[in-house]
């Protein structure tokens, strides 16, 4: 199926290339509000025909226009009825459906349109699970209600439609009843009908979910201005590339849509992770592409950073794997989260967000010198520097580890490679608990070098400094002899509970590279095996090395090739002058997202690009993707070596072959708007 | 005897609460039990909280829920987020106000430090 999907938030729409959707058992069709299905069923019939789609237009992603006409058995399609489908999603869900007849003569009509729901909370879909509320269907003062209610939490969808016929006096006749509505009448030659269809979605007491658990109503500006706005604040890009330029388009209208305002933001909006599965805010995700959009949107760092802060690990809670000071995974909405159920009220297993917020205030202030925000969250990049020093300190070596107290429905894997089999030694094994994988020790180490400049320049905290600098000396040298695999010249995947090396080849490697911890004598080595055969595979650097023994092309972890993974390794290797090997990765991701339209998916398979030639889809990969849209934004920033020092932007490009020319126009920061112009000269 | 409730605020009004700093602001709870209503506001303003019983007052922030659930929140037993998620509690005007108050309860009774865990230790690893 192809899937047409419309955003605004974590509101959405997921149908089929009609604008249909009904229940599927696996995939997440459906109109969608903070993670709960409000409709499951959607479908239009017109004379009990099924529809044939011409076209779909879905230039704006707050908005699809279908172009149907009535299949017809023996001809194809019945050409004396046009339809135009246009779909919304502003708050609510809306439908404007236009039926234009081409025909002579009157024609008797009688359009159906199917509507359900299951109320399913979005985490949950795939699962078998019995639900325990019920359900309510009635039809009250004009408007069809479907009612789910579970003790207290209540969700309701009420659909109501209108008819326009401005052609004639007398429209036709709408019915509703419990399965959907029905429209009958007779169009007059060359008329028109306009139905326009509206399904709310309501929480308790009848108001939104987003006004019942806000709070407040909360005016929101009309998505195609803000769009536009967004569009236009945006630097410019100019390059000849075939791709570049449409993926660079795609990219930031893809982070338009994906942007989301928690209920605790002050307002401002964070990406969310990524459609359908992920429309909330993940504290990884939502960081590493603030990061990687710092140059080009840096609203988006401020937002993360005010919205991770205020629910900031406080107490110790095992269900939630809390500890003080940590920042949050994840944020659900849904039935199996209010009924705790599942963890994400919110969910705090991971053990790379914390020193991961340091790493993004740090880089926010360089950008942009909105030192007030450095002060104004002090304390809680206080509270995050001591986790990093305590609670994760799981074995009192001053390594981060991560080992889960929810072992219900917690992660076994709290970094991001966070599926079960994600960490593994090279024959293939699964080490034991507690773990520590090396790109974590990579942030600490960051994280601490970075903290010990704010706590200068803006805590006044000098002592501070002195010591986080002490320790993070203390954890490179530590790390380069404890992680470092002899035999293979690279750095464990990981260090297992007994202080044994997790000796796979992976692409994590890379991110040591971008966080600095790296001593330069071994830099070489490393980027020799992220461009070499076993990781590279001509698109990008595979998750896992060709060889490893859970090495699959098509793993979600252990073989596919993440963009998102790809752009900061790309950083990586330039921080330590390893221009050509940057650019030649930043070349492979831009070329594969020609193949995708413009827009990276999650991951995509392993494959060598000399055995498939395109970059070949991992399955069930989320797209758009926040972290995947930033991808082309960190490469960009990466290929024109892009770094704020002091009040002004530095330049040094190092541009791949098939780029000549690039310029950035407009970029945004502490030194007002700049103009950065590159030539080839690799 | 003061209600836990009560202990609770009270307790709430002795301490300087870093996190509040830089909040100002006023919750009212509206805590219902036996069909009767009883009225609570916090005032908080740079780090201090201010807690009385009142009837009636305008606050930023409304908080609606039974007693007998405030009470076990109170006690770690019973995570508020989750009771606001599942419409156990109502919450009216500025929501940030319902979350920093969430963010002063304390944790489930029965939760382990993360490095007890690991050390196989009862307690007493720092």
């Amino acid at each position: 199926m192809s899937a047409v999907r419309i955003l605004d938030g974590n509101t959405f729409v997921v149908t089929d290339r009609c604008g249909d959707f009904e229940t599927s058992p696996t995939f997440p069709t459906g109109l969608f509000s903070w993670d709960t299905r409000f409709l499951s069923r959607w479908m239009l019939r017109i004379n009990d025909s099924p529809l044939y789609a011409l076209s779909v237009d879905d230039a704006e992603y707050f908005q699809t226009r279908f172009f149907l006409t009535p299949a017809n058995a023996t001809h194809g399609f019945d050409s004396k009825l046009s339809i135009i489908r246009q779909q919304t999603i502003n708050d609510c869900f809306e439908e404007q459906l236009t039926i234009v007849s081409h025909a002579d003569e009157p024609l008797d009509l009688h359009i159906r349109i199917d509507a359900a729901s299951d109320f399913a909370d979005i985490s949950t879909i795939g699962q078998l699970v019995e639900r325990k509320g019920t359900y309510q269907v009635r039809i009250q003062e004009g408007c069809l209600h479907l009612v789910y209610q579970r003790d207290d939490f209540v969700r309701e969808t009420v659909i109501h439609c209108a008819v326009e016929h401005p052609d004639c006096p007398v429209g036709p006749r709408t019915e509703l009843d419990e399965a959907g509505l029905t429209i009958t009448g007779c169009i007059p030659a060359r008329g028109t009908w306009i139905a326009n269809l509206n399904a709310s979605m309501l929480s308790h007491n009848g108001r939104t979910v987003r006004e019942s658990l806000r709070g407040l109503r909360n005016p929101r500006p009309r998505l195609a201005e803000d769009l536009h706005r967004w569009m236009t604040q945006a630097p410019k890009l100019e390059c000849e590339h075939p791709t570049l330029h449409e993926t660079y388009r795609r990219s930031l209208i893809d982070l338009a849509a994906l942007r989301y305002t928690p209920m605790v933001s002050g307002g401002l909006s964070v990406p969310a992770a990524g459609l359908p599965w992920f429309m909330t805010i993940f504290g990884r995700d939502s960081i590493l592409t603030s990061i990687q959009a710092l140059p080009f949107a840096s609203e988006l760092a401020a937002a993360t950073l005010y919205a991770l802060s205020v629910p900031q690990g406080c107490r110790l809670d095992d269900f939630r794997d809390e500890e003080p000071g940590k920042i949050l995974h994840e944020f659900r909405y849904g039935e199996a989260t209010a009924f705790e159920e599942h963890p994400q009220s919110p969910y705090y297993g991971a053990a790379d967000t914390t020193p991961l917020y340091l790493i993004l205030m740090d880089e926010y202030e360089r950008w942009t010198g909105d030192g007030d925000l450095v002060r104004r969250f002090e304390r809680e990049a206080r509270a995050a520097l001591d986790w990093i020093g305590t609670y994760a300190n799981l074995m009192g070596d001053n390594y981060i580890w991560y080992q889960r107290r929810n072992t219900r429905n917690g992660l076994e894997n709290q970094c991001w490679k966070d599926s079960w089999d994600g960490i593994s030694y090279a024959d293939g094994r699964l080490p034991g608990f507690p773990r520590a994988t090396c790109e974590l020790q990579g942030y600490a180490y960051d994280a601490r070098i970075r903290g010990a400049r704010l706590a200068r320049e803006f805590w006044n905290d000098p002592a501070l400094a002195d010591r986080l600098e002490r320790e993070a000396a203390d954890l490179k040298e530590r790390f380069n002899r404890d992680f470092w695999v002899e035999e293979g010249e690279y750095y464990a995947l990981a260090l297992d509970g007994d202080g044994g090396k997790v000796d796979a080849l992976s692409s994590n490697i890379g991110h040591l590279l971008w966080s600095g911890i790296v001593d330069t004598s071994r830099a070489e080595r490393v980027a020799r095996h992220l461009v070499g055969p076993r990781l590279f595979s001509g698109w990008g650097v595979r998750t896992l090395a060709e060889g490893e023994g859970r090495y699959n092309p098509l793993g979600y972890h252990i073989g596919t090739v993440w963009p998102f993974d790809n752009s900061f390794i790309a950083w990586g290797l330039r921080r330590y002058g390893f221009e050509e090997e940057a650019a030649r990765i930043a070349e492979g991701i831009i070329e594969a997202a020609g193949y995708f339209g413009g827009r990276l998916p999650e991951a995509f398979s392993g494959y060598d690009r000399k055995l498939t030639r395109y970059p070949v889809d991992y399955p069930t990969a989320c797209s758009p993707q926040a972290w995947s849209a930033g991808t082309p934004l960190l490469l960009l920033r990466t290929l024109l070596g892009l770094e704020p020092v002091g009040e002004h932007l530095i330049s040094d490009a190092a541009l791949p072959g098939s780029i000549n020319r690039l310029a950035l126009l407009d970029i945004p920061g502490r030194w007002g708007r700049i103009d950065v112009l590159a030539v080839s000269r690799l | 005897m003061a209600s836990p409730i009560a202990e609770f605020f009270g307790r709430l009004s002795k301490a300087h609460h870093d996190r509040l700093e830089r909040i100002t602001g006023s919750i009212r709870f509206e805590v219902v039990s036996d069909g009767a209503t009883e009225g609570w506001l916090l005032e908080i303003s740079s780090g201090n909280v201010s807690a009385r019983q009142a009837e009636g007052k305008t606050a930023h922030c409304v908080i609606h829920c039974r007693r007998e659930l405030l009470e076990r929140a109170i006690r770690g037993e019973q995570n508020l987020t989750a009771a606001w998620l599942s419409g156990r509690i109502n919450v009216d005007g500025r929501l940030e106000l319902f979350r920093l108050f969430e963010r002063m309860l304390p944790g489930p009774p029965t939760a382990r430090d993360p490095r007890d865990l690991v050390s196989g230790q009862e307690a007493g690893h720092r």
